[in-house]
């Protein structure tokens, strides 16, 4: 059996941000067949807040994040935004601020040759006090190590 | 930019007629810039659709100027509010990038800056009111665009 590792590290792959939004993969380890959960962690920049994964409203762009891995299971787990109250409206809104953690759960296929990566994009949408801004996408690679 | 002259413009709306500043000049003219991702532009929306009901019959003419997106969404989002005024599309942000006041907020793009904004446009096609976003004195409501179009009305009923 070929052992896989995946070296999801800041070192190998540091903090990658935009303007707004930093995202930091932990140091990890999977074997073949097994499978690892890989905590990424945003950091929104403060005075920022993005939109939620949850959200109610469909034209909203909630935060999501795509992991291309062909052979790889993926189950992502996104934790409860908070509410955001708009001001002079009965509306509310599910966003992020601060620090948020992803859970990304990754079941390795049985056999991977060589090196590889695993290519992720998080998708989102932000503002800040005084400005929405487009919705934006941040790429990000994780390098697979056999 | 207030008191300038408004750009003009001239823009397909949803329902594919043509519409231009120009056309709507010796009416009071509300523009609405937004975009359906727009958190506080949806918050606005409903308002904006009663603002423009309760406004009609004085000659208010309401415009929503969509930025950048495509004619099928923009077409799907509308249905929501049953827009009574022509949404019209700026598919390539020109307009609103003209609509952007000079040196503010440097770090958007030109036609990003004008997203959630009101102006109001007089008879003679001059600024009159303009509001840029901002968050924490969100005025879903439009209560400051009511206040000044009743003062513009008012005054223009005095001889």
């Amino acid at each position: 059996m070929i052992a896989l590792f995946i070296l999801l590290s800041s070192l190998i792959n540091p903090a990658l941000s935009s303007d707004i939004v930093t995202v930091t993969v932990r140091r990890m380890k999977l074997e073949a067949g097994s499978s690892i959960t890989v905590r990424i962690q945003l950091e929104v920049k403060e005075g920022y807040h993005i939109q939620a994964h949850n959200i109610a409203d469909e034209y909203l762009i909630p935060t999501s994040l795509d992991i291309e891995a062909e052979g790889f299971v993926i189950e992502k787990s996104f934790p409860l935004g908070t509410k955001l109250r708009l001001e002079g409206s009965d509306d509310t809104l599910d966003v992020y601020d601060g620090t948020i953690e992803i859970d990304v759960t990754l079941r390795a296929p049985a056999i991977v040759r060589g090196k590889s990566k695993l290519r992720a994009k998080l998708h989102y949408q932000a503002c800040d006090a005084k400005r929405c801004f487009p919705p934006r996408t941040l790429g990000f690679v994780i390098p697979i190590d056999p | 930019m207030i008191g300038q002259a408004a750009p003009l413009f001239k823009l397909k709306g949803l329902d594919g007629k043509t519409y231009s500043l120009t056309e709507a000049r010796g009416k009071f003219v509300v523009i609405h810039f937004a975009a359906t991702w727009c958190p506080f532009c949806n918050a606005e929306a409903p308002h904006l659709d009663q603002l423009a009901k309760d406004y009609k019959k004085q000659g208010v003419q309401v415009f929503l100027v969509d930025v950048k997106e495509e004619r099928n969404l923009v077409e799907k989002w509308s249905t929501r509010y049953n827009f009574s005024f022509p949404v019209l599309l700026d598919l390539d942000g020109a307009v609103s990038a003209r609509y952007a006041p000079e040196g503010v907020q440097p770090d958007l793009a030109r036609d990003e800056v004008p997203l959630a904004s009101n102006l109001i446009i007089d008879k003679d096609g001059k600024i009159r009111f303009y509001s840029l976003l901002n968050t924490t004195a969100f005025d879903a409501k439009l209560t400051a665009v009511r206040k000044t179009l009743d003062t513009l009305l008012k005054s223009n009923k005095s001889p």
